[in-house]
């Protein structure tokens, strides 16, 4: 593979990762698990689960709060044509509320998290294979 | 059109649009109004403005004297044809009425960012290459910290807008 194919990898990979949060902070879950590979394997926020049914039912957490998954420093290494991973930082900022009438107040972001991604190209394109996380900082809510 | 196109047109889109805040957070608004289409839209923080000139005052009016950064992450360009696309991100934006960056020694004190907003643009491409023609921000997450003076100065202009619209 020369470098050329490396990069278009790393850039439809890092446009996965970012469609993906835009899904799940506009509560468009049906959209962000046709990111995942149908037999995605999920191991964040303490929770680990198999399958796009069961990542799905985990997104009812987000109910009654507004989430922004602040997604930076995203690093692909193609493995080969067809597999790649991912590390980035996930900057979460999570209150409760909406922001309907005017924005939701807070301070700062709820955690700050390393995350990493595996992805595998199919007949729909790249598709989030696994998901892990690393906690690094997390705000003290008394 | 194939991926390969489009992700050229993914690439030029962000490239406008972190040229764009570079040149706002550096007080070169001429350079960042001239990203915009003439008849371009704005509303951003609360904020009406229409075309290229009542953007570039805005800009002028509502953040020389200050220090603002905006820190544009999760950008995700939709490809609509040869000529148009669209864009999604999120502003994190960092911001101090008390001095301008470019007037003091050091860092500024802060608290952390000023609001979280999401980010949706507009883009058409020209005999100049891409330009926004619209840009709209809504306020998601936003400290008790420093009111923007683009806000006040709009305010007086007659030209806010409803957040919730």
């Amino acid at each position: 593979m020369d470098r050329e194919q490396e990069r278009e990898i790393e850039w439809d990979c890092q446009k996965v990762l970012r469609q993906y949060y835009h899904h799940v902070d506009q509560r468009e879950y049906d959209e962000a698990v046709l990111l995942f590979t149908p037999d995605v394997h999920w191991v964040v926020m303490g929770l680990d689960l198999h399958g796009r049914e069961a990542v799905r039912g985990s997104f009812g957490g987000l109910a009654d709060s507004t989430i922004r998954h602040v997604l930076t420093n995203t690093v692909v290494t193609v493995i080969d044509e067809n597999n790649a991973e991912t590390i980035s930082y996930n900057s979460i900022y999570c209150e409760k509320g909406f922001p309907d009438d005017r924005p939701i107040p807070f301070k700062a972001p709820d955690r700050l998290g390393t995350q990493h991604a595996k992805l595998k190209r199919t007949d729909e394109g790249w598709r989030i294979s696994e998901r892990g996380s690393s906690p690094g900082f997390k705000q003290d809510r008394g | 059109m194939d991926r390969q196109q489009e992700r050229l047109i993914e690439w030029a889109c962000q490239k406008v649009m972190r040229q764009y805040y570079k040149h706002v957070d550096q007080y070169e608004y001429e350079d960042a109004a001239a990203l915009f289409t003439e008849d371009a839209t704005w509303k951003v923080m609360g904020v009406d403005l229409k075309g290229r000139d009542q953007i570039l005052k805005g800009l002028y009016e509502g953040l020389q004297s200050g220090t603002i950064r905006h820190v544009l992450t999760n950008t995700v360009v939709t490809v609509i044809d040869d000529d148009h696309a669209e864009a999604r991100s999120y502003n994190n934006i960092y911001y101090s009425p008390r001095a301008r960056s470019d007037a003091v020694e050091g860092a500024l004190p802060f608290d952390g960012p000023n609001r979280i907003s999401d980010h949706y643009a507009s883009f058409a491409r020209t005999d100049e290459g891409w330009k926004m023609s619209r840009r709209v921000g809504r306020v998601i997450f936003r400290s008790k910290g420093e009111e923007l003076a683009l806000e006040t100065w709009a305010g007086k202009e007659g030209l806010l807008l409803d957040q919730s619209s």
